[in-house]
């Protein structure tokens, strides 16, 4: 049996550290320029919306109807509304909110939607057929109008349009995860987990699903500026986010009956809106094809 | 321990598969018996039902489809066919261990070497982490793969399939089973590893006195590791021999067909003219929910007689320890 040591010794190979795969990994992502900007930009914005308190020049909500609908001037960089309020302030505080629902939101879809995908899958059978079949009740209504209909019953609060945003989220996530599972589950490994006497529980959580992460961060990745968009949708439909708390959803709302007399109002925060939705669409794009470079589709 | 003994029986074990026309038998009345220390060979065609008992042992069958629908599974005084879930469990990998067929995907591949080895460790040993990856370093080097300390950290992905094997035999020997279950261990390596794990496993037998029950097609494998062999055709046993009878003296045609099937080197060598053709065994297995009605190898058996076209042979010893399930004498 000495043939057996020599023969295993020719391709020993050395294994790196868990940290320098993961800054390899990460040179490697950044090394697209796409991927380098989407990035930059994301990471800039969550950097405004953390900093909001010490950047804004003036509290958001601070009125001075004297210098009303002034345009962009060097005290008020993004001009002042109907009130005086300065836009900039109102957008990086507008920025807070839009993505810390937007995180709350995919947080809530991304726990629940995986748990019930994950189990969905592996359990299989009846209990797969049935969960998927209200997954798809919820899917077959339009988002928009979902979200709309629970605000509207529910009442306008951050914390129900989280909820509200949120349920389609668990329908996309359970649907992504739920194939992920099916395919993980089929592999050797987890039968030879099944064979040292692992219960399901532990193979579910500790082996299939670390196996099924690659579409999950995909997706919560591109979802992020759907939910944004839908958020801002809902403020702008007046469901939202409600005064005086700013949002780009209102504040576009808001701006949009002065359009051709006061542009800014608007300009501004739809700006932020479009910045933020081309950030994290192209990160999420960047994501996807790092992950798998064959570039299959997830959604 | 008692070597006389079997540790696993399989009594008339059936298994049955759901498919679109009802219930189709994989599986028929199978009965094999297997002693400490010994190695059985479970040798038969893909499809014969050599794996799908193999999984019944340690309840593995997916149901559904799959189900036993009879017969019983003895280890230890226990039907494993009949205990709780929770007991099966402590069973798998603690007391009957499995090595599949690829050693490829048999690993998890974001989880690095130790760590999945120490998992079976800590679950039925109950020992501390630290603890397990001690055993984990012993059980590395018991398969003889160089510089195990460094490979507890290594993952899958970096090493050939012959280490992977190994490392899946090391994780099946982790609780030192009684019963080891060797689903085609070899099939998916080359023919020198091949050689290699077979030697090796041979070795960790004699060593730690367990059962093993080698699943293979490869009648090669077969002669180099086991002692008695059953071959299985079309779900059930058609003959039991010690490996020496069987090579010397089969008594089943599908047997005997078996054997000639195997290219010989000089037969197609030392004639002078073209080359012989390479014996077969005509015909194809038939199918599960269309079996005929006496001998399921009357369709193919080159000796065939009127009676196994109408009679079902059962199982007789046509020497002593030498079972077939054939009307004729075949000489």
């Amino acid at each position: 049996m000495t043939i057996s040591s020599t023969a295993a010794a020719v391709d020993q190979s050395t294994s790196p550290s868990l940290r320098s795969r993961f800054a390899k990994n990460f040179a490697r992502f950044l090394s697209s320029p796409l991927n380098c900007f989407s990035l930059g930009l994301t990471t800039l914005l969550f950097l405004l919306a953390l900093l909001a308190p010490v950047i804004a020049p003036y509290p958001y909500e601070q009125i001075n109807p004297a210098n009303s609908l002034s345009p962009p001037t060097w005290e008020h960089i993004m001009g002042t509304d109907q009130v005086g309020r300065d836009i900039f302030s109102r957008v990086l505080y507008g920025a807070r909110i839009s993505l810390s629902m937007a995180v709350m939101t995919i947080f809530v879809g991304l726990a629940s939607g995986v748990f019930v995908g994950a189990v969905s899958g592996y359990l299989g059978g009846v209990a797969d057929e049935v969960i998927m079949r209200v997954v798809e009740i919820f899917m077959s209504i339009p988002g928009i109008i979902l979200a709309l209909a629970l605000v509207a019953v529910l009442g306008p609060s951050p914390l129900f349009i989280v909820l509200a945003l949120s349920i389609r989220r668990i329908t996309q996530f359970a649907r992504v995860t739920r194939g992920a599972v099916l395919g993980v589950k089929a592999l050797d490994y987890v039968a030879a987990c099944r064979v040292i006497g692992m219960s399901n529980v532990r193979i579910l959580f500790f082996h299939v699903l670390p196996n099924c992460i690659g579409p999950i961060i995909v997706l919560a990745t591109v979802l992020m500026g759907n939910v944004i968009l839908l958020e801002s949708t809902l403020s702008f439909l007046g469901l939202g986010i409600q005064e005086p708390t700013p949002s780009w959803g209102t504040m576009i709302a808001a701006g949009n009956e002065l359009l051709t007399f006061a542009p800014w109002l608007s300009l501004f925060p739809g700006g932020f809106l479009f910045l933020t939705m081309l950030a994290f669409n192209l990160l999420g794009d960047g994501v996807r094809d790092h992950l798998d470079p064959r570039g299959a589709s997830v959604i | 321990m008692d070597m006389d003994k079997p540790i696993l029986q399989l009594q008339g074990l059936r298994t049955e598969f759901k498919t679109g026309s009802g219930w189709v038998t994989a599986v028929d009345d199978l009965s094999y018996s297997v002693n400490a220390g010994e190695t059985l060979g479970i040798v038969g065609e893909s499809g014969c039902g050599k794996s799908v008992s193999s999984l019944c042992v340690l309840r593995l069958l997916p149901e559904p489809p799959g189900r036993i629908s009879g017969g019983e599974i003895w280890y230890g005084g226990e039907d494993l066919t009949k205990v709780a879930e929770t007991r099966i469990r402590d069973i798998r990998g603690n007391e009957i261990a499995m090595v599949f067929q690829e050693p490829m995907t048999t690993l998890n591949p974001l989880m690095t070497i130790g760590t999945q080895l120490c998992e079976p460790i800590m679950k039925h040993q109950g020992l501390s982490r630290k603890d397990a990856m001690q055993r984990a370093h012993e059980l590395l080097q018991l398969v003889r793969i160089p510089d195990a300390r460094h490979w507890l950290k290594g993952y899958p992905h970096e090493m050939s399939g012959g280490m992977r094997q190994r490392v899946v035999i090391a994780m099946a020997l982790a609780c030192s089973p009684k019963v080891l279950i060797a689903d085609e261990p070899t099939t998916a390596l080359d023919v020198t590893i091949q050689a290699q794990i077979l030697a090796l496993l041979k070795e960790l037998q004699d060593r730690l006195g367990m059962a093993v029950i080698m699943v293979t097609h490869d009648l090669g494998v077969i002669a180099e590791i086991a002692d008695r062999v059953v071959v299985m055709y079309a779900g059930s046993k058609v003959e039991e021999a010690t490996v020496e009878d069987l090579f010397a003296r089969p008594r089943h045609p599908y047997t005997h067909g078996l054997f000639r099937a195997i290219p010989d080197i000089d037969s197609i060598t030392s004639s002078e003219g073209a080359p012989t053709r390479l014996e077969e065994i005509p015909g194809m297995v038939p199918a599960l929910d269309a079996m005929p009605s006496g001998c399921p190898f009357s369709t193919r058996c080159p000796f065939v007689i009127e009676r196994c076209l109408a009679e079902r042979p059962i199982l007789e010893e046509k020497a002593p320890g030498h079972f077939a399930a054939c009307f004729r004498e075949l000489s």
